[in-house]
């Protein structure tokens, strides 16, 4: 049997086509404490941003408005060409998916009439009836399978992924067929997050439109973008009549935009404002399990004596990480498959919250190594920088040296891709390209994977990730990520030290509030209201 | 332009006759806090100005001339401390007038004529709007525009009304200092103008246009005039009575004919006799060969690239010297005479080989040194000093460096005898060992300019270029580096090329005098013939310009009208035409002159046989 | 002025060496001490600079390279740490005094190498100042200038890394790459100076009477010019090392700089800038303010250093 590439370009894609994926508190300010306290004093003065201003605890009126601040934005407005969270949590409000997650985080069918119909290599799927675009266009198949089409195209975010769809085509006005080149049992995850859009808007990047329940308004580049409610949405116009996405870069301004009562919902916070946060009256701290990963590759290529990367594994103080790094907003980590994902249940625990000195010893002993050094390249995030230093003193327990390069995204990348590096980090949120699945932490450890770029090369690794692509039932599928993981543990290919958790802050007056969505790392504005 | 005789002989009337007092001041002294000992700027200084009369105050560089002006108009820093027993503004006491009662003074009934009328003036806001700021009537309002045209043209800038909307760089000096004396002198109730060192940045004909246009503002309006000056000359042709200040305090007052006539003390006399000294005797033959004259100069000219235009293709010469040919035999010396941008500082700069002429030979002792083969050894032959000694020295090395390396660069001194040979050098110019190890800041100017020297003969050369060798130096100092040079020439034969704009300087050094004017040679000769009998019109309005040290000359005070053309473009014909008092249409517009013989010198114009009848005719008195 | 008369006893060579050497001394001596004393903020910043330079050398001798996670985090300041702890448990006190030596290497090491690449652009640019000469160096001066110090950083540290890395046979560390980047960043601005002091300088004659002397063109640019074209430049070099230490903490902020756990202020600020807002006030504050105190010492001696040097200021 053919290797199955079909998800191999998937990671790649995500991380080339995504910013810096976590701003976080690395603010872009050039004087240090100064700068960035004269920022969160000018706060958000602008007129735009009354929000969910001080509770009165009457209760009574709601809000017209709802403020969510987010610490960048996308290159683009197209979610065919990136994934990022940023551009999701706003489209998300517009555009809706075939599929989409109950509170339980099981596949539901969001415009599907059901779950489709899997015949060999081909599928179909039904749409509901009676769903229209905001432009009055209804919705057919024809969308739904232009959609599709376009996502496989060259270029497009998707790519990878849907590498294994051969065509997608409207059979009649609601039912689409899809044509897989080999076996596929992907097409639920990747519909339950590929929104379905308009044919005449699958090239269009400066705004987004779609069958959701708040359509476009406005965006200004670098400040702010505006949803209003739509008053035709199949189950009723949204209480709330609009929604405020403002980009605010720096951590500090947006605890003040906050406290202030100028922000409702804060998605992602810098973790170590999560206890303050949590200390505050106004403000109720959401932390949930979630596909909020970090990417930890050891380099068999720089690294090539099992028995150090497990030293390294051994002797790495997860405790310390989650709760110093994270401020106790994650959980000690084991191998790539995060707990979210449904094959954690899978795979097995070798590691323990305590570093394992003694253990660590012994390997390098047996390896006859006395001390070994090696790169750990990182992106910047507070959080990160943080874990690193962790890392690097509990490693140095050992003997063990870690040369610390912590750069922004870009240089990371640049970094990276020469896998001139012991240790490679990056924090990544993957709810938008797996769902709960865990295709994009396993895939870059297929040895034929472009991203490999730690020349990981492990045959039981290829055929379990092969034979996830044609496995039988989707547990199936769960118990050989499951097992990838656990592969992944014993060579110590990616060993994340913690997985952290979707956090969120958000004001008292909120209502309606899909929590159990931060489980995918999506926001669901749809019920959402404010008191005022 | 008023004839003056008449008002001279009233003002010495006025002066007599015991006119009003506006100005008193009594005991007056100015000190300067410092740590070991305070220093003491002005001491003891009284004086009085009477209603209408023209006060000078002269006195050499520190001795507190202008800081007793300050004073009075409490300009000063404020950690001078002022004492006077009395300064009184006619009945009104200045020491007890507020801050703001003074400023409120000064400007409207106190005027002041500022040294240098280029940084007077701010230099991004249009005249007009100045003119506007600085003329509030009483009322605070503005001056209207028809009247600031008016007082424009009252000073002499008539045609220039409408350029209320130039800005200041756009004027010459000359046409600047002319607006700030509008100023000053047409405040709203003036009464005393103070005049500090007004012409000293002027031109020789501009200076006298300057202090023309105040003598006659001050008789029309009556004012009382103080002359804070250095220059002698321009004493006896403004003022009526002559403080003398030196080292801070007052040595002689008297009426100006007196002070010129019968100084009484010695500092006084020793100044005058240095102004006015007959030709220098010259200790040595004329072993001058013209057949092998030391410095030969044929038909020299010299460009400068116009800044701002050095863009591609822009390229615009402009002319700086044109066809100037000279010749100096051995051991004597020519005066290179004219105003600034004749072309002399040019000339200078080509002679000893900072720029390539574009034109003609330099030869020196029948060798030419505009040749690029020449080397150094044979172009040290001849040095240049230049005109600000300040500026000549590296002033963060030592007299030794700078002359230890001036031997070096010579080679012919081996390196252990240098020091020795700078000691020798020092002492020929009349210094001595211990200045050896000083910096240039250190020194005065008199004594920089001996180091100059000193350096410049280190290279052993045989002709010395010297560049206005003495004009940033106070008048007695001057004679003792004049006298150097003379001496220096003497003994060791040098051949100097002496320019300067002091027509004094050149009579009393030179046997040779060429005359030039925008880029040319106006006039050549011996200097007896060219200095007392000019052949060419330009020659003697030069000399008609000077304010000459003796006020009962006032007569032949008749300063050359307008300014220098550009070198840009110059008049047709003969370049001077447009100032030239006898200057004919059609000849002189069309037809260069050429130098030609005229008398014992050469002169290049038209009318060279018979200028002094022609001159006579037009008006202009002749030369004494 | 009364002038020196014209015949004085000739002092001895050994008098005149004699005389010279103290003079000099003394002349440098009595300068330094007229600058110090300029006025009170120019004693004011000698004094922090001094301060600033012992702290730098002697602290971390005592204290430690302030890399040891050992304490309790985000401990506020007591007796034992007196700027309390960062969130990693490490003193602060100790981190900022390390972290200062660091900015007393790349403030001296960033100007120093930039003085070495300007000086000779300058003052050869000055001394042609108007020839193509001028315009060749200028115009990669200027061109260096139009890139941003941070844009150049990231260029610089991106296409490198940031960490060390070996060029041919020499090892680059990281704060060395800092200290290349800054360097660059501050050479346009001190060739700039030079050129236009030089300029100013070409118009002095002294210049012409050397030329005409014979001596050589290099003599005099850097003989004879250079000392004069020194003290805008070394006033410039002080204001020049205040802000290399900002641009390093600036870089550092950016995670463009010395990489952790190495403290250097500006590493400290960058992770204090999360700590902000939630009540750890010293890990921030403290840090800041010693950094504050540093820049400002030299800014002030720069400031100081442009009045004592300025012809035009001096009593």
């Amino acid at each position: 049997m053919v290797p199955n590439n079909a998800d191999e370009h998937d990671p790649l894609e995500s991380l080339l086509n995504r910013r810096q994926v976590l701003r976080g508190g690395a603010a872009l300010g050039i004087s240090a404490g100064l700068a960035s306290l004269l920022a969160a004093c000018g706060g958000t003065s602008s007129s735009t941003s009354t929000g969910s201003s001080s509770s009165s605890s009457s209760g009574g009126t709601l809000s017209d408005q709802l403020v969510v601040n987010l610490a960048d934005e996308p290159p683009t407005w197209n979610t065919l060409d990136n994934n990022i969270q940023y551009l999701r949590w706003v489209t998300d409000q517009v555009q809706e998916t075939l599929y989409g997650f109950d509170d339980e985080l099981r596949t539901i069918p969001i415009l599907a009439d059901g779950m489709p119909v899997q015949n060999g290599r081909t599928a179909t799927i039904r749409i509901r009836r009676g769903i229209t675009f905001q432009n009055g266009d209804p919705l057919t198949a024809e969308h739904v399978a232009a959609t599709f089409n376009a996502a496989r195209g060259q270029g497009r975010i998707w790519a990878g992924a849907l590498s294994s769809l051969v065509r997608a085509e409207a059979v009649d006005d609601l039912t689409t067929r899809f044509t897989f080149k080999p076996p596929y049992t992907g097409l639920v995850d990747r519909a339950s997050i590929i929104p379905i859009m308009h044919r005449d808007f699958l090239r269009v990047s400066n705004k987004a439109m779609g069958t959701g329940p708040y359509q476009w308004d406005s965006y200004v580049r670098g400040s702010q973008v505006t949803l209003r409610a739509w008053d035709r949405y199949r189950d009723g116009a949204p209480k709330t009549a609009r929604i405020l996405f403002q980009i605010v870069p720096d951590s500090a301004t947006q605890l003040v935009n906050l406290l202030r009562g100028d922000c409702d919902i804060l998605p992602m916070p810098a973790y170590a404002q999560v206890p303050s946060l949590r200390k505050n009256k106004k403000v109720t701290v959401y932390d949930v399990q979630a596909p909020v990963d970090i990417f930890f590759w050891l380099s068999e290529r720089m690294i090539p004596d099992v028995r150090v990367r497990q030293a390294i594994a051994y002797a790495m103080d997860r405790r310390r990480v989650v709760e110093i790094a994270y401020n106790g907003l994650a959980d000690p980590g084991e191998g790539p498959i995060p707990p979210s994902a449904d094959g954690y249940r899978y795979a097995e625990r070798l590691f323990s919250a305590e570093p394992d000195y003694d253990r660590a010893r012994a390997l390098l002993r047996e390896a006859g190594v006395d001390s070994f050094r090696f790169i750990y390249i990182s992106t910047v995030e507070p959080q990160q920088k943080a874990m690193a230093q962790v890392l690097q003193q509990s490693w140095a327990e050992v003997g063990l040296v870690a040369d610390l390069q912590l750069s922004t995204y870009a240089a990371w990348q640049s970094a990276w891709t020469t896998g001139r590096w012991g240790i490679s980090t990056l924090f990544s949120m993957d709810g938008f390209s797996s769902g709960r699945g865990g295709w994009s932490m396993t895939n870059p450890l297929s040895s034929t994977n472009p991203i490999n770029f730690g020349r990981f090369s492990d045959r039981r690794m290829d055929q379990v990730l092969a034979g996830v692509n044609d496995a039988p039932s989707s547990e199936a599928r769960n118990r050989l990520w499951g097992e990838a993981s656990t592969i992944a543990q014993q060579q110590v290919a990616m060993v994340p030290p913690v997985y952290p958790r979707f956090t969120a802050a958000v004001g008292t007056d909120v209502k309606n509030l899909p929590i159990a969505q931060f489980g995918v790392t999506r926001l669901d504005l749809k019920n959402v209201t404010v008191q005022q | 332009m008023a004839p003056m005789t008449n008002d001279t002989a009233v003002r010495t009337d006025v002066a007599s006759s015991p006119a009003p007092v506006v100005l008193s001041v009594e005991n007056l002294d100015v000190t300067y806090p410092r740590r070991g000992g305070d220093v003491a700027a002005v001491r003891g200084v009284t004086f009085q100005l009477h209603e209408g009369e023209a006060l000078g105050i002269v006195g050499e560089t520190g001795s507190g001339k202008t800081t007793t002006m300050s004073a009075l108009l409490r300009l000063l820093p404020q950690r001078a401390l002022v004492r006077a027993d009395a300064m009184r503004l006619g009945d009104r006491d200045l020491t007890a007038l507020s801050d703001g009662e003074l400023r409120r003074l000064r400007g409207r009934e106190l005027s002041l004529i500022p040294q240098r009328p280029m940084t007077s003036l701010s230099p991004v806001t249009r005249l007009g709007k100045q003119l506007e700021r600085l003329d509030r009537r009483p009322g605070g309002a503005a001056a209207p525009r028809p009247e600031l045209s008016a007082l424009l043209a009252r000073v002499g800038l008539g045609p220039l009304a409408e350029r209320l909307r130039a800005y200041p760089h756009e004027f010459s000096g000359g046409q600047l200092q002319r607006i700030l004396i509008a100023i000053a002198s047409l405040a709203p109730q003036p009464q005393i103008l103070f005049a500090d060192e007004p012409t000293a940045t002027l031109d020789v004909t501009v200076q006298g246009q300057i202090l023309a246009l105040l003598s006659e503002l001050r008789a029309e309006l009556g004012l009382s005039l103080v002359m804070i000056t250095h220059d002698l000359g321009v004493v006896a042709q403004t003022c009526d009575r002559v403080i003398v200040m030196q080292r801070g305090e007052i040595v002689e007052t008297a009426s100006v004919q007196e002070l010129f006539a019968r100084p009484r003390h010695p500092y006084t006399a020793q100044l005058l006799a240095d102004l006015t000294r007959p030709p220098a005797v010259r200790g040595r033959s004329a072993s001058g060969d013209p057949a092998a004259p030391r410095l030969r100069v044929a038909g020299v000219s010299c460009s400068y690239a116009r800044p701002g235009t050095r863009r591609r293709g822009g390229r615009q010469a402009v002319p700086a010297v044109q066809d100037v040919s000279l010749t100096i035999p051995a051991g004597e010396t020519l005066a290179l005479v004219g105003e600034s941008g004749c072309g002399k500082s040019t000339l200078a700069k080509a002679l000893v080989g900072l720029l390539t002429p574009v034109a003609g030979t330099i030869m020196l002792d029948g060798l030419d040194v505009t040749r690029e083969r020449v080397g150094r050894g044979q172009r040290s032959g001849l040095q240049l000093i230049s005109q600000n000694p300040f500026s000549s020295l590296n002033r963060r090395r030592t007299i030794a460096h700078a002359l230890t390396q001036a031997l070096a660069v010579r080679g012919a001194t081996p390196a252990d005898e240098r020091e020795q040979r700078a000691r020798e050098l020092l002492e020929q110019v009349g210094l001595d060992a211990s200045h050896l190890g000083r910096y240039a800041s250190e020194l005065s100017g008199g004594q920089l300019q001996r180091v100059a020297i000193a350096r410049a003969l280190a290279a052993e050369p045989r002709t010395l270029v010297l560049d206005e060798p003495t004009a940033s130096l106070d008048v007695s100092v001057t004679a003792r580096i004049v006298d150097l040079l003379v001496e220096l020439q003497g003994r060791l034969g040098l051949t100097y090329v002496w320019i300067t704009h002091e027509i004094d300087v050149a009579r009393h050094v030179s046997e040779q005098t060429a005359v030039m004017y925008l880029g040319r040679i106006a006039e050549q000769g011996p200097t007896e013939q060219v200095l007392h009998r000019p052949r060419h019109p330009y020659t003697a309005s030069l000399l008609a310009s000077m304010p000459v040290p003796d006020p009962t000359r006032r007569a032949t005070f008749r300063p050359l009208a307008g300014e220098v053309p550009s070198p840009l473009s110059p008049p047709s014909g003969c370049v001077f035409r447009t100032r030239c008092p006898i200057a004919q249409d059609e000849r002189c517009a069309t037809e260069v002159p050429e130098l030609r013989r005229a008398g014992a010198s050469s002169s290049a114009c038209h009318f060279a046989d018979d200028v002094a009848p022609r001159l006579a005719a037009a008006g202009t008195p002749p030369i004494a | 002025m009364p002038e020196v008369s014209s015949t004085l006893p000739t002092g001895t060579a050994t008098q005149v060496r004699a005389d010279r050497r103290p003079g000099r001394v003394r002349r440098v001596g009595r300068r330094a001490v007229a600058i110090v004393n300029h006025n009170r903020l120019t004693r004011i910043g000698f004094l922090l600079t001094a301060l600033f330079v012992l702290i730098a050398v002697v602290g971390p001798m005592i204290l430690g390279d302030g890399t040891k996670q050992d304490a309790g985090i985000l401990l506020s300041p007591s007796g034992a740490h007196p700027f309390g702890t960062d969130d990693l448990g490490r003193d602060l006190l100790t981190r900022s005094v390390a972290g200062s030596r660091v900015s007393l290497f790349v403030a001296l090491g960033s100007v120093g190498l930039g003085l070495l690449v300007a000086l000779p652009i300058g003052l050869v640019a000055g001394y042609f100042g108007g020839t193509w000469i001028d315009e060749l160096l200028m115009g990669f001066v200027d061109v260096i200038l139009a890139l941003p110090l941070f844009v150049l950083g990231l260029f610089l540290l991106g296409i490198t890394g940031t960490g060390g890395s070996q060029v041919g046979p020499v090892f680059v560390s990281a704060t060395l790459k800092v200290v290349v980047v800054i360097a660059v960043g501050a050479m346009p601005f001190f060739a700039r100076v030079a050129r236009a002091a030089t300029l100013n300088e070409r118009q002095e004659d002294y210049v012409n009477s050397l030329r005409v002397l014979g001596v050589p063109r290099w003599k005099i640019i850097f003989g004879e010019v250079l000392p004069n074209v020194l003290p805008p430049v070394m006033v410039q070099a002080f204001l020049w090392m205040a802000i290399a230490i900002f641009a390093e903490a600036a870089l550092s902020f950016l995670g463009l700089g010395i990489q952790p756990p190495e403290a250097t202020l500006g590493n400290i600020l960058s992770d204090a800038s999360s700590y902000m807002l939630t009540g750890a006030w010293w890990y921030s504050v403290l840090p800041g303010a010693f950094l504050s105190l540093i820049i400002v010492g030299l800014n002030l001696v720069g400031d100081g250093l442009s009045d004592a040097l300025d012809p035009d200021l001096r009593t």
